[in-house]
């Protein structure tokens, strides 16, 4: 279970979040997504719970143990990933070296100040090729990456992009993935594909996925549970059909008066 | 495979021919400016030696630079400085307990003692100048980089550590006069006694020294080869160590870190402690460089490390192209042999073929030649002001660089990540449609 309890956070005199508890996750994972309008604190809320961003006040847990303080990069090998709402990919790579890379680079072996991480990290062959090979086939397959794996990742269409940023997200063997807007920037045609994919990879993965997404369409098609903001506080949750019963939210989201 | 086996591949890629390509080049052109200026053979061997040897150095700190800069993206401006503090340590480690009058006195330690504590100190100046400033940005850590290193000039420069007690034990650093370098080892392999040549060679050193001037090279210059090719020693050794850093996991992250700070964070990895290990490394790397180099000098004195040192380095490195390491030791060699030494020769040359008599003192006088059309007033006191002018060429080339190729010689090229054959990807990139019909 990852819990925000209390966050508040102000940058000068604008309040971004403000007293936001929510939490996540289920047993088999859920497909939870964060809707609002613009300025409404929903990525606060996620740089908050993945420790870019330190709360003013209030605390995150996840399973139980208190992570406000810890660093970003330690919560990563606590199973809580993120990806940005820019695509964060090693542009001059091929589709399978970047998920190679992720995968190499998650290993804790480079970490660490002693001789021996020293040592290993500076001269320890790459080892386990043929594991780390067999999760990059899996990876690739299961975002529907396999006919442009060989592609080079800034000639990929941007549906494909994000879907390799995706993956290389899973690539860190996440319990739980928080997604800033994963269709921002791409097609109208490619972004059902893209939150379709995201989705069913979750779903078997029992991963539980937190998205901020705009288009409610597919929110109401694919969200086990809606976590609505507004101006920095939680405006109501529920299932999706909360986005067609509740007339403020209708409001505030699309502006819809009825 | 075998280490001969791997030697042989290595000598069969492009790094190792352009590498070596560069360096006969550059032998080439000094024979002929040798030539020119009707050098014997002795001389010529003399003048390649010394391109050697700063083509070596340069190479060196522009290989510690470029796992900084190049990797890292930790621009440092004050490789001066790093390179003072170890040479210094070193030399302050070593200094004779009893120090003649008007020396320096030192601990007294061997020199290898010296070479490591350099090297340490140097490191942890690394640690405690990165460890606050890697909070700031990149542009402003360069600046404590270089303030760094000018406290650390000056400081050296200060006549109140020109002699002090730490502890009963008498050293200091000789303030403006400097402080004596320890002998260099080299010269114990030649010399019984090698404070006092006429005391007589070793058995090695009479036969080195028979061989050598039976072809008229002298002592003073067989010594000097012998340094030049310790050197070349430790630079394959440089060559290496930070070819296979490129190539680890830890390099992979660095690489990562130089990619996206926050795709590296993303991706687990603490990379503030990544970079400080980094800087800490390449400022030992540094500091060993400048003991090699500065070092072997009779004297060493503030004067050799002022930010001009730094800035040459880097050049040499943008020359050759950051993030690589090839280009790094090809950019140490053009600088130090085109843009260093290239010019001192060419004006030697023209001052031989052209007898430009004495040049005038300021550039009004220089200029006045040119309207009676005679342009040797001028031509002189360009010649003269040679250092100067080392500026201006290197300027243009700098200029010539952004403009053509500013990535550098090698820098375009991507070193990507360990176990990733890039140039099998290469020939692959034509046969693949990146856009899938969907």
């Amino acid at each position: 279970m990852l819990e925000a309890d209390g966050l508040k956070k102000s940058f000068g005199n604008i309040v971004a979040t403000d007293d936001v508890s929510v939490q996540f996750g289920k047993e088999d994972g859920e497909m939870v997504f964060i809707v609002g309008p613009n300025g409404a604190g929903k990525s606060t809320l996620v740089n908050l719970l993945t420790g870019l961003l330190e709360p003013d006040e209030g605390a995150v847990t996840l399973d139980g143990q208190d992570i406000t303080t810890m660093r970003a990069d330690q919560r990563v090998h606590e199973g809580l990933v993120r990806s940005f709402q820019v695509v964060k990919v090693f542009e001059e790579m091929t589709v399978r070296e970047n998920i190679r890379t992720a995968l190499l680079i998650k290993r804790k072996k480079t970490g660490g100040l002693g001789p021996r991480a020293i040592w290993e990290g500076l001269f320890s062959l790459d080892d386990e090729h043929e594991a780390i090979e067999r999760t990059i086939d899996d990876l690739v397959e299961q975002f529907r990456l396999d006919d442009v794996e060989e592609a080079i990742a800034e000639e990929l269409p941007h549906g494909d992009r994000k879907l390799l940023d995706v993956a290389m997200s899973f690539a860190l063997d996440p319990n739980y993935l928080l997604l800033d807007e994963p269709t921002s920037g791409v097609s109208a045609q490619e972004t059902d594909y893209v939150i379709e994919t995201i989705v069913e990879v979750s779903e078997s993965q029992n991963v539980t996925t937190v998205t901020i997404e705009h288009d409610m369409d597919l929110v109401k098609n694919h969200a086990d549970r809606v976590i609505a903001l507004h101006q920095g506080s939680v405006h109501g949750e529920g299932p999706p059909t909360m986005l067609e019963t509740d007339q403020e939210l209708r409001r505030l989201l699309l502006g819809v008066e009825e | 495979m075998s280490y001969t086996d791997r030697l042989r591949d290595w000598l069969l890629t492009d790094d190792a021919a352009l590498m070596l390509g560069v360096m006969t080049g550059l032998y080439a052109l000094f024979t002929v400016f040798g030539t020119v200026l009707g050098l014997n053979f002795a001389g010529i061997v003399s003048t390649l030696q010394q391109i050697t040897f700063f083509a070596a150095v340069y190479a060196l700190l522009a290989l510690a630079l470029n796992l900084q800069w190049g990797y890292a993206g930790l621009l440092n401006i004050g490789v001066a400085g790093f390179m003072a503090v170890a040479v210094y340590t070193m030399a302050m480690l070593t200094a004779p307990v009893n120090a003649p009058a008007g020396g320096v006195p030192g601990l007294g330690l061997p020199i290898w003692v010296g070479i490591l504590g350099g090297m340490t100190v140097a490191a942890v100046a690394g640690g405690v100048v990165a460890l606050p400033a890697l909070r700031l940005k990149a542009d402003y850590f360069a600046i404590v980089t270089l303030a760094f290193a000018e406290i650390i000039r000056i400081t050296y420069n200060s006549q109140l550590f020109q002699t002090f007690s730490v502890a009963g034990f008498e050293m200091g650093t000789g303030a403006s006069r400097g402080i004596p370098a320890p002998t260099n080892p080299v010269l114990s392999l030649y010399y019984t006694d090698p404070s006092n040549y006429s005391a007589g060679t070793t058995a090695f050193g009479s036969m080195v020294f028979g061989a050598f001037g039976a072809i008229g090279l002298d002592e003073a210059l067989v010594v000097d080869i012998t340094y030049t090719l310790i050197l070349i020693g430790f630079l394959v050794l440089y060559y290496v160590l930070l070819s296979r850093i490129a190539n680890s996991p830890f390099g992979r992250v660095l690489k990562a870190i130089r990619n996206d700070e926050l795709v590296a964070r993303s991706l687990g990895k603490n990379t503030r402690w990544f970079k400080i290990k980094t800087f800490m490394l390449g400022c030992a790397l540094m500091g060993f460089a400048g003991i090699l180099w500065q070092g072997s000098q009779s004297l060493i004195t503030p004067t050799q490390f002022t930010p001009m040192l730094t800035f040459y380095i880097f050049i040499a490195l943008i020359i050759g192209g950051a993030g690589s390491n090839t280009g790094s030791v090809i950019g140490g060699a053009l600088f130090a042999g085109l843009l260093f030494q290239g010019p001192v020769f060419v004006s030697r040359i023209v001052e031989t073929v052209f007898s430009l008599g004495t040049a005038p003192n300021t550039f009004p006088d220089a200029v006045a030649g040119l309207a009676a059309l005679r342009v040797e007033p001028l031509l002189a006191y360009t010649l003269s002001n040679l250092a100067s002018l080392r500026f201006v060429i290197v300027g243009l080339v700098l200029i010539y660089l952004m403009l053509k190729q500013p990535t550098g010689i090698l820098g375009h090229r991507k070193e990507i990540a360990a176990s990733i054959d890039i140039t099998e990807r290469v020939s692959r990139e034509n046969s693949v449609t990146p856009h899938k019909a969907r």
